[in-house]
């Protein structure tokens, strides 16, 4: 009762750290106790809250990143001969 | 020709996903010259596994499957190094001064302010990725570009769940705020 009673507390006392880092880690096994001392946190704090919307904002850019990575880089014109010399030897 | 025998040859696909295969090599590896030895290799590696290709997906798709074991085989070779073990040890154990000690933020946090254009942001996020500390950098792709699970990449790479934890918790928070403070001065530019 009184472990209970303490797992409890140390969920409603949360700090931001820590309930920053479990919103983060969404799909790590952490105790269920303490996913709702986060969001508990999160509905009272409104940093935590603008934190929550930044990563949200992450996850919805990192999907199709590999699609579409929004850099123009690419191999060298030095790399692709050096490469294409490679595959050649190796044929 | 087998039924699924990839249809091009490997300087097609040299020619035609070279430059996918980079980009999908640099963002992990975060060095041009591992990335390009990465891209040799798995390109090399393609030709003599041809008969493999199933057809079940594309060509970029297997080629890709490729690279990703030769970006993990040079990953796995750095973390042999006692170097790149106290690296990415102390990058974790590190204070992160958006925190007090006593765990709160030590600046209010900003809510995103304006949409950024995807492509605009995914240029943001690509840089941001490209500037985290190496071990950092290393360990948020694997897990959350490649979904390695922290088991694995505890294995691959000799870290600790916590220290793998830590370095995506940190990851994510930089990169979040570089994609915020780019939609902030998207906003302010207008």
């Amino acid at each position: 009762m009184k472990s209970a009673l303490h797992n409890l507390w140390h969920a409603l006392s949360m700090r931001c750290e820590e309930a920053d880092r479990l919103r983060s880690l969404p799909d790590e096994d952490f105790p269920r106790l303490l996913r709702w001392g986060a969001a508990f946190h999160t509905v009272l704090c409104k940093s935590c809250r603008n934190a929550k919307r930044q990563l949200e904002r992450l996850q919805s850019t990192l999907q199709g990143l590999e699609r579409e990575p929004g850099v123009a880089v690419g191999l060298s014109p030095e790399a692709r001969a050096r490469i294409a010399k490679s595959i050649e030897e190796g044929v | 020709m087998a039924p699924h025998e990839p249809t091009n040859s490997a300087a097609q696909w040299l020619d035609e996903h070279g430059d996918a295969l980079y980009r999908y090599a640099l963002l992990r590896l975060g060095d041009h010259a591992r990335a390009e030895d990465a891209v040799q290799e798995a390109l090399l590696a393609a030709l003599q596994a041809k008969g493999g290709f199933r057809g079940e997906s594309s060509e970029r798709t297997w080629l890709t499957g490729i690279l990703r074991h030769k970006v993990l085989d040079a990953l796995r070779s750095r973390s042999r190094e006692a170097r790149w073990i106290e690296l990415a040890r102390s990058t974790a154990e590190s204070r992160d001064p958006r925190f007090s000690d006593e765990g709160w933020w030590t600046e209010p946090q900003h809510a995103p302010r304006s949409p950024l254009d995807r492509e605009e942001a995914r240029r943001a996020l690509s840089k941001a990725i490209g500037e985290l500390p190496e071990a950092m950098r290393e360990v948020f792709c694997l897990r959350e570009l490649d979904g390695v699970s922290t088991a694995q990449v505890c294995e691959l790479l000799g870290l600790t769940p916590t220290n793998v934890w830590t370095l995506v918790h940190r990851a994510k928070l930089k990169l979040r705020t570089a994609l915020a403070d780019s939609g902030k001065e998207g906003e302010t530019g207008r």
